[in-house]
């Protein structure tokens, strides 16, 4: 039987550059990033105030069902909105998709409780001397909470909200594998469609974690840039010499994957292809020694394997470059390792999370529509804020955008936290 | 050529027993692990009782590993039941290509650090003391919390250690479908293996939401049964008077690998995976789709990739919640896919037994119906006593049953409308 192909037709991000792939391509080719102070709760007096915060979203612009929207975490509106804008983007009339081949698959993973509608509850639950009572949160402070609270916060709400909004009843799937979650959301939807249990997959991730809960939560895990105001914003710094961390953002994106005949058939707009999947494990994650972290190099192999090209046929990698001082050096190891010493110094690098801020669940779903625009566009945004080499890390980041770059085959990267590695590599459509 | 996937290792931590062989035994007697909940004081909550595993003691790995000092319960649960698949398999002794083996995993989140997230919230009262002064909790907050124990909160934390721990840096992947969970891992894990992947995959998965905003979550959705007067009666799938389901925790693991790399070894083979079916409802959030329209289509995908009619199945591993709704629709979806022979053939629920073990459930319940295969002896449903019209099948009721089993169809649907079926088979080469 002949392989089934897979190809990307539609595309929808939500960033703190704006609501669409559109404000956020502009924003990547403008050099421009749209991390800011942030403003949804008092953070003056922390040692983060700035981060990557969406402004201008209004979920209701997105989700018809009102009732719905009560249930929604931030996440998850997040999530909607980037659905409906990818399948806007697709053009998929209703009567080009059998439903029962149509699915969805989303990263994700712990949603933060919005913090004053727990301390409610909580509140209810203290006595008199204002010690918490389990006896009382069993009665009023249980009280407190709404009927479909619980729903609210569940992993697997983005799925099922998107599958429930686009009338998707194919496959559904929620891949909470931390900051690989969404790259790994978009491989394992190609190959569900590769084994034709779909014709077309909603693939993608949301996360905001931008609340006193998560930044907390980023803060006391090490791995966000300190400090406040322009120079902040201009320290998220991917393998530049000082990088120091990342700074925290926002977001949803969402990829529409699609058998190729189905997307011919359907004169469907086509920006790239995708060409190999890859994902692995490291035995050591956060605390890990340096020398026993090879899953990153595992899982880039692995996409190149898959899609039977060579080294020397990748033209550009889109890297995880999360800014934390170890990842990023253990990252361009790995990339050492793959290509050799001679390509890894030559094929252009670029990270893209100083735009947006780093969407944790989101990230790998954001990154892949950049290379999805990249693909279609031969154009190669800059690696914000680089400047100073790191001699330790030795590849060639691209520092300023290329217009007219020759781009065939790219390799985007998506690493978690606890050691779960992904790579997906995407291949220009130059038609069938 | 084809790949065939087959069970080499099998591992489970339940409200049973805290191995396959004990879950198993006390499952043929009938017993039921539900009782009052000890974990934290639930005498005022509307759901008093659970399926709580008993007389676990994680101390020992702590000792070995002191990476594992803060992991919640899901990763205690499942790191023990994965060394007794991994035992079991003889992955221990055998020298494996770790590049070759993947995890597949449906781990839980591992449970809010209930102490410091409450004291986190308590020091930063604004001054009416209605809201949280946030530059307040910005500063308590780190102070408060311990690194390690919020990040083991994140299910990935689970796939982390397994990986280090069974040494696998093969393909990983972590999915939370809600009850669908640990059957979708497997039903992955089993596509990972079948396009050549991997050789070997450890798959399952691990929960434990027997923690306040877990019971308080559920019992907010009156999902839970409030039979509290009685816990051992409580969980009651197929029955008239069922209410709702009984929260449980625990792991269930089994080893999948590829056929010919199993002979090879001279692997115990419990039996082979032949088909897997993943749909969703796409009707709404609360509720299964009234004529079990997704459950329907995922037994079909799973027979016909299986290749096998309806009749061939010997066995159904229900998921029987003991929720109204969701028995009354599986046994109309059954019916739809099976007709006159869903009436013969027999069909269970260990939920009764076990209680719903939510992202781990359907793991135990596919170990289950390898050991079913294996045995020929069906696990009863048992507080089957009073028949509802609407629930008209052979649900095994009460008592085991010795019977020949080859092929087994294990459902598990999950809450926002996932629906994954899995079909195992008695291996024959």
């Amino acid at each position: 039987m002949k392989k089934r192909r897979i190809v990307i037709t539609g595309l929808g991000a939500v960033s703190c550059l704006g609501i669409g792939t559109e404000p956020l391509w502009k924003g990547v080719l403008e050099s421009r990033s749209g991390i800011g102070p942030i403003q949804s709760f008092a953070c003056d007096g922390f040692a983060v105030q700035q981060g990557g915060e969406i402004h201008d979203f209004n979920p209701r612009d997105f989700v018809e069902n009102r009732k719905s929207l009560k249930v929604m975490s931030r996440d998850i509106q997040l999530a909607c909105a980037a659905s409906a804008l990818a399948f806007q983007d697709a053009q998929v009339a209703p009567e080009d998709v059998n439903p029962e081949r149509a699915g969805v698959s989303m990263g994700a993973g712990l949603l933060d409780n919005e913090i004053d509608e727990i301390a409610a509850c909580i509140r209810n639950s203290l006595d008199e001397s204002g010690n918490f009572q389990m006896t009382k949160f069993g009665g009023e402070g249980i009280r407190t909470l709404f009927p479909l609270w619980m729903l609210k916060y569940l992993p697997n709400m983005p799925s099922c909200h998107i599958s429930i909004m686009h009338n998707l009843q194919g496959p559904s799937n929620t891949i909470t594998t931390a900051c690989a979650a969404a790259m790994q959301a978009v491989g394992e939807a190609s190959r569900i469609i590769e084994r034709g249990d779909a014709d077309l997959m909603a693939a993608g991730g949301a996360e905001s974690r931008m609340n006193p809960f998560g930044l907390t939560r980023y803060y006391i895990f090490k791995t966000l840039v300190n400090g406040n105001g322009v120079a902040s914003q201009a320290a998220y710094r991917p393998f530049d010499k000082r990088r120091s961390g990342f700074v925290l953002g926002e977001g949803a994106g969402v990829l529409i994957l699609e058998e190729l005949e189905h997307a011919l058939r359907r004169k469907a707009k086509i920006y790239a292809e995708v060409a190999g999947y890859g994902s692995s494990a490291d035995f050591n994650y956060l605390h890990g020694n340096l020398e026993d972290s090879n899953g990153r190099e595992l899982a880039m192999g692995m996409a190149l394997r898959d899609a039977g090209i060579s080294q020397e046929q990748v033209s550009l990698i889109h890297a995880h470059g999360s800014g934390i001082p170890k990842d990023d050096f253990l990252e361009a190891k790995a990339i050492h390792r793959v290509f050799g010493e001679r390509l890894a110094g030559q094929i252009p690098v670029v990270a893209t999370k100083p735009y947006v801020g780093h969407t944790g669940f989101a990230s790998g779903a954001l990154q892949m529509i950049l290379s999805s625009k990249i693909a279609a566009t031969q154009q190669v945004p800059a690696t914000l804020n680089y400047a100073q080499q790191d001699p330790e890390i030795a590849l060639e980041i691209v520092a300023r955008l290329r217009e007219d770059a020759r781009v065939e085959f790219i390799l985007t990267n998506a690493f978690g936290l606890s050691g779960q590695n992904a790579s997906v590599l995407i291949k220009k459509w130059r038609g069938k | 050529m084809e790949r065939r996937v087959v069970a080499t290792g099998v591992g489970i931590v339940s409200p049973l027993g805290n191995n396959v062989g004990d879950t198993w035994q006390h499952m043929l007697e009938s017993r039921s692990g539900v009782s009052y909940i000890t974990l934290f004081d639930a005498s005022t909550f509307p759901t008093k009782i659970a399926g709580e595993v008993k007389g676990f003691n994680f101390t020992p790995w702590v000792k070995q590993d002191s990476l594992l000092a803060h992991v919640g319960r899901n990763t205690q649960f499942a790191v023990y039941a994965s060394g007794e698949a991994y035992r079991d398999a003889g992955l221990d002794r055998f020298d494996y290509d770790s590049k070759r083996m993947g995890i597949y995993f449906a781990a839980g989140d591992g449970g809010v650090d209930l102490k410091n997230f409450i004291k986190s919230l308590c020091a930063a009262w604004g001054n009416n003391g209605e809201v949280i002064d946030k530059k307040v909790f910005l500063k308590k907050g780190p102070e408060i919390y311990n690194p390690y124990a919020e990040l083991e909160q994140e299910p990935c934390m689970t796939l982390a250690h397994l990986a280090r721990l069974f040494r696998a840096r093969g393909p990983v992947s972590n999915c939370l479908t809600a009850c669908a969970a640990s059957s979708q891992a497997i039903g992955e894990a089993y596509e990972t293996i079948r396009r050549g992947d991997a050789d070997i995959m450890l798959t399952g998965g691990a929960h434990s939401m027997i923690h306040p905003f877990g019971v308080a979550g559920f019992n907010l959705l009156t999902a839970l049964t409030t039979k509290n007067e009685n816990p051992t009666k409580a969980s009651r799938p197929f029955d008239f008077k069922r209410d709702g389901f009984v929260l449980a925790e625990g792991s269930g693991v089994l080893i999948l690998e590829e056929l010919e790399f199993a002979k090879k070894r001279k692997a115990k083979i419990y039996g082979e995976i032949i088909g897997y079916g993943s749909t969703a409802d796409a009707y709404r959030l609360t509720d299964s789709h009234p004529e079990g329209r997704g459950a329907i289509k995922a037994m079909e995908l799973a027979l016909s990739s299986a290749d096998i009619k309806p009749e061939d199945v010997d066995y159904i591993n229900a998921h029987g919640t003991s929720t109204v709704v969701n028995d009354m629709v599986e046994t109309l979806a059954i019916k739809k896919v099976f007709g006159e022979y869903g009436y013969k053939v027999p069909i269970s629920s260990i939920k009764s037994m076990l209680g719903h073990l939510i992202a781990a459930a359907g793991a135990v319940e596919l170990v289950t119906s390898f050991l079913v295969i294996e045995e020929g002896k069906i696990p009863p449903t048992i507080n089957f006593e009073e028949q509802d019209p609407d629930c008209d099948l052979d649900y095994v009721p009460n008592y085991a049953r010795a019977c020949k089993v080859d092929t087994v169809l294990s459902n598990s649907f999950g809450f926002g409308g996932q629906n994954i079926t899995l079909v195992a088979r008695k291996f024959t080469s």
